[in-house]
């Protein structure tokens, strides 16, 4: 079975779910699993504030699992492109009112309870690993997410081109992921 | 365990993604994309991980605003004066958590732009260039904030900060900065 099709059987047994239906209660754990970090990362991305993408993923799995109860969701094999959608909404009302939107309760489901954690970040492990670039590297991973500094912008600053600074920047954060997994592989 | 995926998102394209380098058309793309693929999902957490990490940890160029904050949250701050080219070893003591380095005799009332680059003193090698720090005009200042994980780093730096007024002239002041890092307890 595809992923596609998983997704349809796990809309399927939620949308038939008849009450204290424990098949409708796992499929409904099962795609708040699959879908919560996912929305989260979006979230992330589109709001760039870890706490802000948590409040996110909790609204729009609740209102994805709501709609999926009320049998709203047309094409149960892309339900991951009616999470998008949820996604998109709820991030621009939260932008709208520059404010966290209030998540409702909704019944029988602990979406933050079973949506997995995204990474803890080690910033000792960062630190270390930062100092392990070479100093242009460093600039521009820096100017990047620090700075939050275009490609442009940071090429006419260190003397180079936009496309040399894209090289480096995506050397250098390989090398930074690579650095941070081996300080957690020692760590354990 | 996910399947894998038929047409992965490469790293170069995640890394620009989470850097804010593409256009809007591309990043919805690649939006619908990682909605519905587990391992290409999973990567982009990679990146985003590093990401917010880095967002993260404190900028090691600050204002006097941010040095006020840092401060009001209880840090623990020592404060190391400096004049152009004046070579003096600093102590970055067990016992504190920032080594403030004010770079002073700088002439700032009319600097439109103020960059500094780092580089290790007996090599000249670059450490890190920041095209353009905060400063405040009328301090005569800028401050650069020494962290701890910055004895990863030779201990020698040069700190030379370039001034730039409204007519595009230009003055480099240079700052020699010894450092000596005291060994601290683990935690």
């Amino acid at each position: 079975m595809d992923d596609d099709a998983e997704n349809a059987e796990l809309v399927r047994r939620i949308a038939a779910r008849e009450p204290r239906d424990a098949r409708a209660r796992e499929a409904e754990v099962a795609l708040c699993r699959r879908f919560g970090p996912r929305a989260q990362l979006y979230g992330r991305k589109h709001l760039r504030d870890g706490e802000r993408a948590r409040d996110l993923s909790q609204t729009v799995m609740i209102a994805v699992i709501e709609a999926v109860r009320a049998g709203r969701v047309e094409d149960p094999a892309r339900i991951d492109r009616f999470v998008l959608g949820t996604c998109r909404n709820v991030a621009l009302r939260m932008r709208e009112v520059d404010s966290r939107a209030q998540p409702t309760a909704t019944e029988e489901l602990d979406v933050l309870a079973v949506v997995p954690e995204v990474e803890p970040m080690d910033l000792g492990a960062l630190a270390r690993c930062l100092a392990e670039l070479d100093g242009r590297g460093r600039s521009v991973v820096f100017l990047s997410f620090n700075e939050g500094k275009a490609a442009d912008d940071i090429a006419s600053a260190l003397g180079t081109t936009a496309g040399n600074v894209r090289v480096v920047r995506h050397r250098a954060v390989a090398q930074l992921r690579r650095c941070m997994d081996d300080c957690r592989e020692t760590a354990r | 365990m996910s399947r894998p995926c038929a047409a992965p998102i490469g790293w170069e394209a995640l890394v620009a993604y989470w850097s804010n380098d593409l256009d809007a058309g591309e990043i919805d793309r690649i939006d619908e994309h990682l909605m519905g693929c587990d391992p290409c999902s999973a990567e982009s957490a990679r990146v985003a991980a590093v990401a917010g990490a880095v967002r993260a940890v404190l900028p090691p160029f600050v204002d006097h605003a941010r040095l006020e904050g840092l401060r009001a949250r209880g840090l623990r701050i020592r404060e190391n004066p400096i004049q152009p080219d004046e070579r003096r070893v600093v102590t970055f003591s067990a016992d504190i958590d920032l080594l403030i380095h004010k770079l002073r005799g700088l002439d700032l009332t009319e600097a439109t732009n103020v960059g500094i680059a780092m580089t290790v003193e007996e090599t000249g090698e670059l450490m890190l260039a920041e095209p353009s720090v905060p400063f405040d005009r009328d301090s005569g200042e800028v401050l650069i904030a020494c962290q701890v994980h910055f004895a990863a780093y030779p201990p020698n730096v040069v700190a030379e900060v370039r001034t730039t007024d409204a007519t595009g002239a230009t003055r480099t002041t240079r700052y020699p900065i010894p450092h000596i890092y005291e060994a601290r307890r683990p935690a």
